[in-house]
């Protein structure tokens, strides 16, 4: 038989190839050749952490009790990392991006980096993982137990045992884990340790079952019919604790300290994640495959009444296999040890983090940071007293509770106790709304329902509570009783436990988070949270003016060590591109620094140093901006682009017509260009043939010379009218023109013009007036006007080919403008052409006629100028003109 | 992708669907043997390992969504 003692030296030479792994992994690191170490594998070896010596012995004491039930434990965690998509990938790149240290620090980062906040999770952290470290004290101690021999049971009081293995652990902690400040807070000498020893208990248990299944019962089929016989042979469950515990399992293994520790801040690289996807619930499978064989042969070999927690031990032990069981103790040292090394590592954070630095910061507020002296010595020294304090508080339960409760019972009670994170960290993580007081108020009610219902309880009858108060409710009040809130009475006390702290936190969360409004510093905290794959900028402002490099370097000095901090500054300086080793203290440089700092003291206070340094945080527009509600932005976005999107339709339209006047025009301007230099060559060639003729023709008659002379003169005068219009036209565009405004009558210019029309006419032309509505008074240029209209009538003249042709002159008196209206009843004019004939050297195709285009245009321009229009209306029977004239002009004489 | 986000609510399907056996307090019905109960845990376990699994490696042959630039790059200093 193996003696206690030699167990004990077992378990010390255990430890110390612990430590020596953790020495050689976290130098070979230091050293840049520590690829190995941070592995996926060691990364899913280090998750096992789970899996606590509650585990190793408790599930199968748990089979022995409720058959099947105890898988739950393991089914949620192994839920949770099936589904990493969904949670642990946002939480492990959030955890990155915000440097996370602890989950205090992720939810108080979270929430506006409020320290309330910080303090209150770190205090329940603790309070809730106390049960768990003695769980692991009371099982180290168990299993000691099972060695002794009968007769040296009382040489070896529990108490004692439990102050030693207590006092063994912290001390292991201490040398391991705050041997050095870190600045990621990442122990990879630690997380290297467990790994080896998340291998020996798989194997240790393995090997147990193993030697049950094909040692004890003789193979697989006769240990399931074996299975079948046992008193746990038939499907037996609590159909609402098996929901209940497999929810809960899930959520703990989100938010206990220790996994948030190895899940998140132990995390090198996000693709490990991936891996431990599945490897992960391979370990958990394979740890529980034996779980119910092994309780299975234990109640039928042991005899009645012995622990079924240590049957994992007890059963090698009875068969004479002391090296087996030797093993199987190893595996459930190692099982305690992990856990408590990682859980106190990662309370001991949070409390030096978020409870001991600030108390010393502000306590010393007066020149606070910037003090002399190394505050890493403070950090260090405030974590490995946490350390001491939390592991005395374990021992300190399992002395209270007298370690007499079943391993799984104290376990959910932990789990309960740390679940009460999950609507504030969940919340926190994918809903924006989610606010500081609605995550205190959740956590505060939750934790107070949880130490009502579960925790006190667990003491037992007369322990913390007296019996009266746990059958009856304290003052008699029935509805108050611990284990059947509200009357509703006949639920297991756990489920009772999980289903109101859970839904009276998750419920006081959601509304006291509608009703409360966020701080902007919140608001952008949680932009930066829900958001984490979109934008990973560094949104909050300091006033870097008020910060001086010198102080930032004392101070940062004193955190990360002088080395570091040297280092660190100096990089900095050569990134902004100046020379020496002080950069200048920009925003960018002030917000890495924090973020580096919180990697070692934790965001809050990393806040309130830097913030003690540099003055207060400022928040500028463009911060509220990007916190401004998503769906708003999107909005807005939209509306512009469509906006944006209608002006670009609409100015391309434009263009393309301009482009296809543009040709048209380019178009009439070539046909033009020809017409005209016909238009020139004609006159000129016969000016120059006349004039020859009278130069070089002797005794050429008098009538003849006058005759030739004549003709020579009358195609001058065709020139220069061709020119005269052509310069009237660019005067007009130009804007050069000076309009000659007087009073006169609308008849009398009609009469002016018509005669001169007809004057120099054809004469075939039948005009036909309205005079009596011709009668009214105008102010305008009275020469201009009439030259619009001898151009009408003109144009009727020349172009119209009615037979016989006829051009009707009306007035109509119209509302918005007086209009003389000139209609034909000549061929109307093609579509086409309609909107070009008031353009410069516009002319119809194929008719007949000495004009040279500028007609109309010079209409126009004149119309344009004295304030009214021309406009073509063509109707069946012809064409008609419309000379609208502005009704101030005629107005104005009245 | 979408088959990585729905393999949790699988599991959680089937790892529900013990709630619906006759448990041992019902005399009516014929409760399901211990041996059993394991065999369909721990298969329809090896099944959802199993695929997810195969998912990663998909995932991996494809790139995946997280690159080491990806998360190199959240590191300024």
């Amino acid at each position: 038989m193996t003696s206690v003692n030699q167990l004990v030296g077992v378990c010390l030479v255990y430890v110390a190839f612990l430590f020596a792994i953790a020495f050689f992994a976290e130098r070979a690191n230091a050293r840049g050749r520590g690829g190995w170490i941070r592995s996926p594998w060691i990364y899913t070896l280090s998750l096992s952490i789970y899996c606590t010596a509650w585990t190793f012995y408790g599930a199968v004491g748990y089979a022995a009790r409720s058959g099947m039930e105890f898988v739950t434990i393991y089914l949620g965690p192994s839920l949770i990392m099936l589904g990493w998509w969904w949670v642990l990938r946002k939480l492990v790149r959030i955890g990155r991006a915000q440097r996370a240290t602890s989950i205090a620090d992720l939810i108080s980062a979270r929430y506006g980096k409020s320290n309330l906040l910080a303090i209150v999770v770190t205090v329940m952290a603790v309070i809730g993982v106390t049960p768990y470290i003695a769980l692991q004290l009371q099982s180290v101690t168990l299993s000691l137990g099972a060695f002794a021999d009968p007769g040296e049971a009382d040489s070896l009081s529990q108490a004692s045992v439990g102050f030693w293995v207590a006092f063994g652990l912290a001390l292991f902690t201490v040398l391991f884990g705050t041997r050095t400040l870190n600045i990621h807070e990442r122990h990879s000498g630690v997380v290297m340790a467990i790994a080896v020893e998340a291998v020996v208990k798989l194997v240790a248990l393995i090997a147990v079952g193993v030697f049950v299944v094909w040692g004890i019962a003789g193979g697989v089929m006769p240990m399931l019919e074996r299975i079948d016989a046992s008193p746990i042979g038939e499907w037996q469950m609590d159909r609402s604790r098996w929901a209940a515990l497999t929810a809960l399992s899930a959520a703990a293994f989100l938010c206990l300290p220790r996994m948030f520790q190895v899940l998140v801040v132990e995390n090198d690289d996000e693709r490990h994640l991936q891996i431990a996807s599945w490897a992960f619930p391979v370990y958990l499978a394979l740890m529980s495959l034996f779980v119910v064989p092994i309780a299975v042969v234990g109640l039928d070999l042991m005899p009645a009444g012995s622990n079924p927690d240590l049957f994992v031990l007890t059963i090698p032990l009875s068969e004479g296999r002391a090296g087996l069981a030797g093993l199987s103790f190893l595996g459930g040292f190692s099982s305690a040890t992990s856990m408590v090394i990682v859980a106190t590592l990662a309370l001991g954070t949070m409390v030096s983090n978020h409870v001991v630095m600030p108390v010393w910061l502000s306590a010393r507020s007066v020149d606070g940071a910037q003090m002399s002296g190394d505050v890493r010595q403070v950090v260090l020294l405030s974590r490995r007293a946490s350390i001491m304090v939390i592991l005395g508080l374990g021992y300190l339960y399992y002395r209270m509770s007298g370690g007499g409760a079943a391993l799984a019972a104290i376990g959910l009670i932990s789990f309960v106790g740390v679940a009460q994170f999950l609507p504030a960290l969940i919340g926190g993580i994918f809903w924006r709304g989610a606010s500081r007081w609605g995550a205190l108020a959740g956590l505060l009610a939750g934790f107070v329902i949880w130490v009502y219902a579960s925790l006190l309880p667990s003491f037992g009858p007369d322990g913390a509570m007296s019996a009266r108060m746990l059958a009856e409710g304290p003052w008699g009040v029935g509805l108050l009783r611990p284990q059947a809130l509200f009357g509703i009475e006949g639920l297991d006390p756990t489920v009772h436990a999980v289903v109101w702290s859970l839904t009276l936190n998750t419920a006081l969360f959601v509304v006291v988070s509608l009703v409360t409004f966020p701080t902007p510093l919140e608001r952008l905290q949680g932009a930066q949270f829900v958001n984490v794959f979109e934008h990973s900028g560094a949104p909050r402002e300091w006033q870097a003016a008020l910060a001086t490099s010198e102080d930032l370097m004392i101070m940062t000095q004193r955190i990360l060590g002088p080395d570091e901090a040297q280092a660190l500054f100096r990089r900095e300086a050569a990134r902004q591109g100046r020379a020496g080793h002080l950069p200048e203290p920009n925003q960018a440089f002030l917000q890495a620094l924090e973020r580096e700092l919180a990697g070692s003291v934790g965001a809050a206070t990393a806040h309130a140093m830097i913030g003690q340094v540099a003055g207060g945080a400022s928040v500028s527009v463009e911060d509220l901006m990007a916190v401004a509600d998503e769906s708003a932005q999107i909005l807005e976005y939209s509306n512009q682009l469509e906006a944006k999107s209608a002006e670009l339709t609409r100015t391309a339209g434009q263009l393309r017509e301009a482009n296809e006047k543009l040709t048209a025009l380019s178009v009439q301007k070539d046909a033009f260009l020809s017409q005209i230099s016909h238009e020139l060559r004609t006159p000129m060639t016969s000016i120059r043939s006349f004039s020859e003729i009278l130069r070089d023709t002797e005794g050429m008659g008098q009538v003849e010379k006058t005759k030739y002379a004549s003709i020579i003169h009358g195609e001058a005068i065709r020139l220069t009218r061709l020119l005269d219009d052509l310069l009237d036209l660019s005067v007009l565009e130009n804007g050069q023109v000076n309009l000659n405004v007087q009073e006169g009558r609308l008849e009398d210019v009609l009469e002016q013009a018509v005669v001169t029309a007809s004057a120099s006419g054809s004469g075939a032309l039948q005009i036909k007036r309205r005079r009596l509505n011709e009668a009214m008074p105008l102010v305008t240029d009275l020469d201009r006007l009439a030259q619009v209209f001898i151009n009408l009538i003109s144009n009727a003249d020349k172009y119209c080919d009615g037979d016989p042709p006829k051009l009707t002159i009306s007035v109509v008196d119209g509302p918005g403008a007086l209009q003389v209206r000139f209609a034909d009843n000549g061929t109307p004019i093609a579509p086409g052409a309609r909107s070009l004939i008031f353009e410069k050297f516009a002319r119809i195709d194929g008719t007949p006629g000495p004009g040279a285009g500028l007609g109309l245009a010079i209409c126009r321009e004149i119309m344009l100028r004295l304030g009214g229009d021309i406009t073509l209306q063509t109707r069946p029977g012809g064409n008609e003109f419309v000379v609208s004239l502005p009704r101030e002009a005629a107005m104005a004489a009245q | 992708m979408d088959a990585l986000r729905l393999l949790p609510i699988l599991g959680v399907m089937l790892f529900m669907l013990p709630l619906f056996w006759p448990s041992g307090a019902d005399d009516a019905v014929a409760s399901v043997p211990m041996s059993r109960a394991i065999t369909y845990v721990f298969v329809v376990w090896a099944v959802l390992i199993a695929v997810a699994l195969l998912l990663w490696r998909a995932l991996w042959l494809t790139g995946g969504p997280v690159t080491d630039g990806e998360a190199a790059q959240e590191d300024p200093l």
